[in-house]
């Protein structure tokens, strides 16, 4: 088995627009924190399976953050979304069976409300569940104050310095997309990624 | 291509990939000739991932684009000069 990194955080979340916001605060929570996103959407390799990508994605992470607000049936399908359970299986799993790195693995679990859960997926009751109530604001909150507990390091910034970091981001963000000739929904993961890198290392630079 | 190292002809498989559309192997010559049909980067729609970033096609091939080929993608020194400039001014 690979070892997994202590700097990966696995996102395991919807990517539908009403989400999207959330998505971007969670990967702006996690790379201010000082850790590395990684995601379904940084997949790129034709040669390799979906399903493959996430086990390597997921082996290669020692943390992730399951999100699963998205429980109720599509709109257009009338079907549910199994993909972020299955997603948060496999964590799990891997975790449970995995050799000693992989058994070292952490998560937080996020979803809307925080019994919600036990209505659709009570195997993991007991299990704490955080909820974030929908806004990007608290996402940010939650992932913060878990990965510093969950991980213990003392370089994770103080919970004021990460929110207010993401407020000023997201007032910059529209400006940022122009400057990469789009909007912020037009922002492939790979830019958004990229300008949040650039953002943090911008304002932990000292002057 | 010929294996003669055992003194039997072994043959090859043909060159091509698995559609993460189809689910079909498809062989780069039919690739070629039906470039709609092949793309890799085709959107999950279990987990609602349906934008018209992730589902853009390239206008002349009609394939779908993916990350590395997408127009705008940019480098991180990119990124981190846009991101300079907007910073400083705030």
């Amino acid at each position: 088995m690979m070892p997994s990194s202590p700097k990966d955080v696995f996102i395991n979340c919807p990517f539908d627009d009403d989400f999207a916001p959330s998505f971007r605060a969670l990967v702006f929570a996690v790379t201010r924190c000082g850790f590395r996103a990684r995601c379904a959407r940084e997949m790129d390799d034709g040669s390799e399976t979906r399903i493959d990508k996430l086990y390597r994605i997921i082996e290669e992470s020692r943390y992730g953050i399951h999100d699963l607000s998205r429980t109720e049936l599509d709109g257009v399908n009338h079907l549910p979304r199994f993909n972020m359970p299955l997603e948060l299986g496999i964590f799990l799993g891997s975790k449970r069976f995995g050799d000693a790195d992989q058994k070292q693995k952490r998560c937080l679990i996020l979803d809307v409300s925080q019994y919600r859960y036990q209505k659709f997926i009570s195997d993991i009751a007991g299990m704490d569940i955080t909820a974030h109530r929908g806004s990007p604001t608290n996402v940010v909150r939650c992932a913060r104050d878990w990965l510093a507990t969950a991980t213990g390091r003392k370089s994770v910034p103080p919970a004021a310095v990460v929110s207010r970091s993401y407020q000023r981001f997201a007032l910059a963000l529209p400006r940022l997309a122009e400057g990469v000739g789009t909007d912020v929904d037009g922002l492939i993961y790979s830019d958004y990624e990229r300008l949040v890198i650039g953002w943090v290392r911008e304002e932990i630079q000292p002057p | 291509m010929r294996c003669y190292m055992s003194g039997m002809a072994q043959k090859s498989p043909p060159p091509g990939y698995r559609s993460e559309k189809s689910g079909r192997f498809v062989t780069t010559k039919y690739g070629e000739g039906h470039p709609k049909t092949t793309k890799e980067a085709a959107p999950n729609p279990g987990r609602g991932d349906t934008s018209s970033t992730y589902l853009r096609r390239d206008a002349k091939s009609g394939e779908f684009l993916t990350p590395a080929s997408r127009p705008g993608n940019i480098t991180q020194g990119q990124a981190d000069r846009i991101v300079r400039e907007i910073y400083r001014k705030k």
